[in-house]
């Protein structure tokens, strides 16, 4: 079954990864169940290099940010029903941190829609930018080759 | 609770392309065109350094006709649209402002909207800087309560 996103369903998810940025950066514990799911895993890095399985893990993360942590702004997100029926948004972030200077990657998510709404069930975070000369870039496929079934806690 | 569905994609849509337009019209000094983006007795703030208060579009014109060359350019992201219980429209949206040097500036504005005869338009916008840390006057910490996004003001949005 193909699923059909309407520009209502893009509305809506577009403003739950704008969400992202308002409730973790100023480390709104409360408002992350309207980001991700409960059972959301949040990978961040190659490996990945860091994992949070649970919106708990990931709110203890929230928590204990430093005040350093760059603010997060989501951009040129692009939205895709992959062939499992699961809908995948590609976006970029730039992060800005208390220098003024930029960081910079890629949120790869799979959203889930719930009776309240949109939410992130599965986020893989990618920095790009800085980075060592040479070093280049994680290319990822996307859609992501992953079925939430597999990944997020049971 | 569950905000009830006010909000339309049209009026999602409008929003968004008049948040958009503030950057448009003013980093262009588009002073005719600053009526498509503010309401006639609209109120803009800044917090930065010691603050300043713009009370109305004639204000706003004036402003944006004194402005320096070198005023950055601003982007706006992140916009979040928040419905209270009695109606009113938030918004609460990230600035990217890019100077001259290529530094960068990031901050938060709280925006209330209207809709208007000529379409949605930004009634009051206070712009608070975030990173870098800068001079700013501060806010009491209830002022941004009203657009904290909750399971009550972030409403599902209206489907035909």
């Amino acid at each position: 079954m193909t699923k059909v996103l309407s520009p209502v369903d893009l509305a809506e998810i577009h403003r739950t990864l704008a969400l992202f940025a308002h409730v973790f950066d100023n480390g709104d514990v409360a408002g992350l169940d309207l980001v991700f799911t409960e059972d959301v895993v949040v990978e961040i890095g190659v490996g990945p290099a860091r994992a949070f399985r649970g919106i708990a893990e990931f709110a203890e993360y929230t928590r204990g940010k430093s005040a350093a942590t760059p603010d997060h702004h989501t951009l040129n997100t692009t939205v895709e029903v992959d062939e499992y029926g699961q809908v995948q948004a590609r976006s970029r972030y730039l992060g800005i941190n208390p220098a003024g200077r930029l960081t910079g990657g890629e949120f790869l998510d799979i959203l889930r829609e719930t009776p309240a709404g949109w939410r992130i069930a599965y986020r893989l975070s990618l920095p790009r930018a800085p980075r060592q000369p040479e070093a280049g870039v994680t290319k990822v496929e996307f859609p992501l080759p992953v079925r939430l079934s597999e990944v997020v806690a049971p | 609770m569950t905000a009830e569905s006010t909000l339309t994609a049209e009026d999602v849509a409008g929003i968004h392309d008049t948040l958009a337009r503030f950057a448009h019209v003013f980093d262009n000094d588009e002073i005719a065109n600053l009526d498509r983006v503010f309401t006639d007795d609209a109120v803009i703030e800044n917090t930065i350094g010691g603050g300043y208060t713009i009370d109305g579009l004639a204000s706003a014109r004036q402003f944006t006709g004194r402005r320096s060359p070198d005023t950055p350019d601003h982007q706006t992201l992140d916009i979040v649209l928040l419905v209270d219980e009695g109606g009113t429209v938030r918004a609460r949206s990230r600035y990217i402002a890019t100077l001259i040097d290529g530094e960068v500036h990031g901050g938060d504005y709280y925006d209330i909207l209207e809709r208007t005869a000529r379409g949605w338009r930004i009634k009051y916008r206070v712009s608070v800087p975030r990173h870098p840390i800068l001079d700013r006057i501060e806010l009491p910490a209830e002022f941004a309560e009203a657009w904290r996004p909750t399971a009550a003001n972030v409403p599902r949005f209206a489907r035909d």
